[in-house]
């Protein structure tokens, strides 16, 4: 209670403080008294005349001072009743606060406490005023405290922490709130601090936190789970079906028809279980949100007639005639093609399935920002109770259906899924013995400018095998396109120059260029763009590329696998220079041949001149490193068997030389190398050739497939650090 | 004769596919891990690599990368043969350079025109001897 009393005694005003101020009150009042006797009359009559006057002026100044009095006296008796009213009230707030408040010295000591505070600390209020943390707290958590409070005490204003603390009540995280209070001087007196103890929303949280985590990787594991599931049928599947297979096969070679059509059941069971593996790992897929869309611009009429087409003698084999209306405007739409053909698969599939010598109609048209596909068929149809249930797992219209149509009964259900994701729907009506019609709804997309066609058109050119030496020049300026013509011709370089992104992209597909020259800046795409579109297509991902910017390289150089940079205006030489690394036949190389076969090594060696290449020789391992020292080969022809340093000796001086680790070698010798060597010389990249299997006249072919070979950069930076 | 490494750990598997390409006049030598099949492609350059991903010791796409990797067997042409179907797993082998991707179990006319269309395209002088 005396921190009670301590706050009281900063607030009250006290006795004497009031006595002064009622003092000056009277002063004030008596002002006019004193004053009155100098603003009368004439003194000699005023003594006679006025005494009457004087007393009853006295009288009346007696009454309104009294008057004044009771009235302050009740103001102020009003005032301390108010104050005592606030304190009382600041008090209850400060007793029955459900968070925890204190006020501390700046010693540190407790002045005053609410019972929860206490509470957490583990001992009365009563028993914890004039002590400090130290006698209900850790040590640890005493310092903690008292590094708090001096921050506050220190001026550092209003503080807030979160706070893990040990007390003998028990650990608590409390959410801490410490101001300062200060004294009549407005100096810093103490320390206020207000607490809430969120032990429970910490709790809460962390629990949160863990059942989120167990159910990720429960997530995980199930994802897991289903790929592992997934391979472990397949892999026995494999052998099932491709054995059946054969065994058909060879019974229909036999003319032994009854074992050909045992084994014909056997596989289309197989086939069966396959498609049931397919369709649940599809709908797992789905439901775990596994499944990523993948959309591009396309025809759409192109893509269903392709469709049709494929099912085609699906439907003749039931009698049935399948045809395709496309209303006029339906262009181009945004759409994942692998998930749209493959619900629209699923709809034709059904309904040919289900129609015999009958008509089945797809018909294609486009409602404002929607594409509408419809099929319909003459079939069998359903009753409206089927179809209630036909979108549900494993609900044919009847179970013997099942074993008359085949299917897995999941079709529906993963078009329905499937529509869902691509933000579309799909509908049915049907009439029993009069025919089911689907219908298809999906969203245009975002077709945005793009020329599809071009796409289109490019992926119907067969591409030539190989790489042609042409060089492949990608730039909206007509000048400078014929700058690099100029430059590279001179060399008898052929050149082809593309004026957009998609001209790039086409003639890149049906031309096959050696290399390709490439403007970042073009108009209807961005050079990374081209860049990201080549490096997406696994037949030309290797294709060099040589990168004409304006400004700086910038990273993503490096990610696209970009094998050279140029920046505008460049230089002719330094130009041709680069395009003569990946175009030509790889004449005029540097070759050095070491055998210790005098004979056998100078016929290698004018067979290699004849080609046209530069070609030294050595008849040992120390006078071949030293010719390499001073000039590395392009390629190095090694024997094995060599007296004094033999080959391997001198591929192991090689990897420890920098100049010569980059250089490939190519073995030819007579010797049987073991499993284990050829393993050791695996990371050289070197090519073996047998001596006596390989005439001359190989040995020439297999250098020019490996000079070939080491021209086409693999991804970037790492061909040099691959040889 | 066109001759194909197939690196399988499964031996139903190796014996079912090596006969059905015998069948169609294609050699196989049949390696059971990553490791040997190393060494085959080094030895002995196949017309095309048969591939398996999951195998004892270093897996398929690894095989595959040290493949590309050596200047000797860079461009030997690779399909990948798995029972793992995801998509992710397939972009993991179109990246690491696969030529194609069959999935297990093998639709077997797909895996001829796929095996013919790789062989050619690595060396259109070469008579196919696929049939």
């Amino acid at each position: 209670m005396r921190a009670k009393k301590g706050i009281n005694q900063m607030k009250r005003p006290t006795p004497a403080n009031a006595a002064k101020f009622v003092g000056a009150l009277l002063l004030f009042a008596n002002l006019p008294l004193f004053a009155q006797p100098s603003s009368a009359g004439p003194p000699t009559q005023a003594d006679t005349v006025g005494s009457d006057y004087v007393i009853g002026v006295l009288v009346l100044l007696l009454v309104a001072v009294g008057t004044a009095l009771v009235l302050l006296a009740r103001r102020f008796l009003a005032m301390r009743k108010e104050m005592a009213a606030n304190v009382r009230l600041l008090d209850d707030f400060f007793l029955h606060s459900n968070v925890a408040m204190k006020v501390k010295d700046k010693d540190g000591r407790i002045l005053r406490v609410n019972d929860v505070a206490a509470g957490l600390m583990g001992r009365p209020a009563k028993d914890l005023l004039g002590k400090t943390v130290d006698v209900v707290a850790t040590p640890e958590t005493a310092q903690l405290i008292r590094m708090h409070d001096h921050e506050v005490l220190d001026g550092h204003g209003v503080t807030a922490y979160e706070e893990h603390l040990n007390y003998l009540g028990g650990s608590y995280s409390l959410l801490t709130r410490r101001f300062p209070i200060t004294d009549e001087h407005n100096a810093i007196a103490g320390v206020g601090v207000i607490s809430m103890d969120i032990t429970q929303r910490m709790h809460t949280e962390q629990e949160l936190r863990i059942a989120k985590m167990e159910a990720d990787s429960a997530n995980r594991a199930k994802s897991l789970f289903l790929a592992n599931m997934s391979h472990e049928l397949r892999t026995p599947l494999n052998s099932i079906i491709g054995l059946s297979e054969l065994t058909f096969e060879q019974a229909e070679e036999r003319e032994d028809h009854e074992t050909a059509e045992i084994m014909q059941r056997v596989v289309n069971a197989g086939r069966h279980l396959l498609s049931l593996i397919n369709d649940i790992l599809d709908i797992s897929r789905i439901e775990s949100g596994r499944i990523e869309l993948h959309t591009e611009v396309v025809h759409v009429q192109t893509l269903l007639e392709s469709i049709i087409n494929s099912m085609q003698p699906l439907a003749r084999a039931n009698g049935n005639k399948l045809l395709l209306e496309a209303a006029p405007g339906v262009d181009l739409a945004c759409v994942d093609v692998t998930r749209l053909r493959q619900v629209v698969l699923n709809l034709i599939g059904n309904a040919v399935k289900f129609t015999r010598n009958g008509e089945v109609k797809v018909a294609l048209s486009c409602q404002g920002e929607h594409l509408q596909i419809v099929v319909a068929d003459t079939g069998i149809g359903m009753t409206p109770d089927q179809l209630q249930r036909i979108f549900e797992p494993f609900e044919q219209a009847d179970r013997s259906i099942a074993r008359r149509f085949g299917g897995s009964g999941l079709g529906l259900t993963i078009s329905r899924q499937l529509l869902g994701l691509m933000g579309g729907n799909i509908g049915v009506t049907s009439d029993i013995q009069s025919g089911s019609v689907f219908t298809v709804t999906l969203p245009v997309g975002d077709v945005g400018n793009a020329q599809a066609r071009s796409y289109l058109l490019a992926d119907d050119i067969q591409p030539m095998p190989g790489r042609n030496q042409v060089v492949l020049v990608v730039d909206d300026d007509e000048d400078a396109c014929e700058l690099v013509r100029n430059a590279l011709e001179r060399d008898g370089i052929n050149v082809v120059s593309a004026s957009s992104g998609e001209q790039a992209l086409a003639l890149t597909r049906s031309l096959r260029p050696a290399v390709m020259v490439l403007d970042i800046l073009l108009g209807d795409m961005t050079g990374w763009d081209v860049l990201a579109a080549i490096r997406a297509d696994p037949e030309h991902a290797e294709l060099p590329v040589i990168l004409c910017t304006v400004t700086d390289p910038d990273q993503r150089t490096g990610v696209l696998g970009v094998v050279e940079h140029l920046t505008k205006p460049f230089d002719r030489d330094h130009l041709s220079h680069l395009v003569q690394r990946f175009v030509g036949s790889g004449k005029n190389s540097s070759l050095l041949v070491v055998d210790d076969d005098d004979f056998y090594r100078d016929s290698i060696a004018n067979a290699l001149r004849q080609e046209g290449h530069q070609v030294d020789t050595a008849p040992n391992g120390e006078h071949a490193l030293t010719i390499m020292r001073n000039r590395p080969p392009d390629l190095l022809l090694l024997d094995m068997v060599m007296p004094g340093m033999d080959g391997l000796a001198v591929i192991e001086a090689m990897r420890t030389d920098p100049l010569l680790a980059p250089v490939p070698i190519m073995l030819v010798t007579a010797a049987d190398i073991s499993p284990e060597v050829t393993r050791n010389l695996y990371e050289r990249a070197v090519l073996l050739v047998r001596k006596g299997e390989a005439d001359h006249a190989d040995v020439v072919y297999h250098v020019h497939r490996l000079l070939d070979r080491l021209r086409i950069p693999m991804g970037g930076h790492e061909a040099r650090a691959a040889t | 004769m066109t001759t194909v490494l197939y690196v399988e750990d499964d031996e139903d598997n190796a014996f079912m596919l090596g006969r059905r390409l015998q069948r169609h006049g294609i050699q196989i030598r049949h390696v059971e891990d990553g490791e040997k099949a190393l060494i085959a492609a080094v030895w002995k350059r196949p017309d095309a690599v048969l591939l398996d991903i999951n195998l004892p010791g270093i897996n398929g796409l690894e095989v595959l990368q040290k493949l590309r990797a050596n200047a000797l067997t860079r461009d030997v042409p690779v399909i990948v043969l798995s029972a793992h179907v995801m998509e992710d797993d397939i972009l993991r082998a179109m990246q690491a350079g696969a030529n194609a991707f069959v999935p297990k179990p093998i639709d077997f006319p797909k895996l001829l025109d796929a095996l013919q269309r790789v062989i050619q395209h690595d060396n259109p002088d070469l008579e196919d001897s696929a049939s």
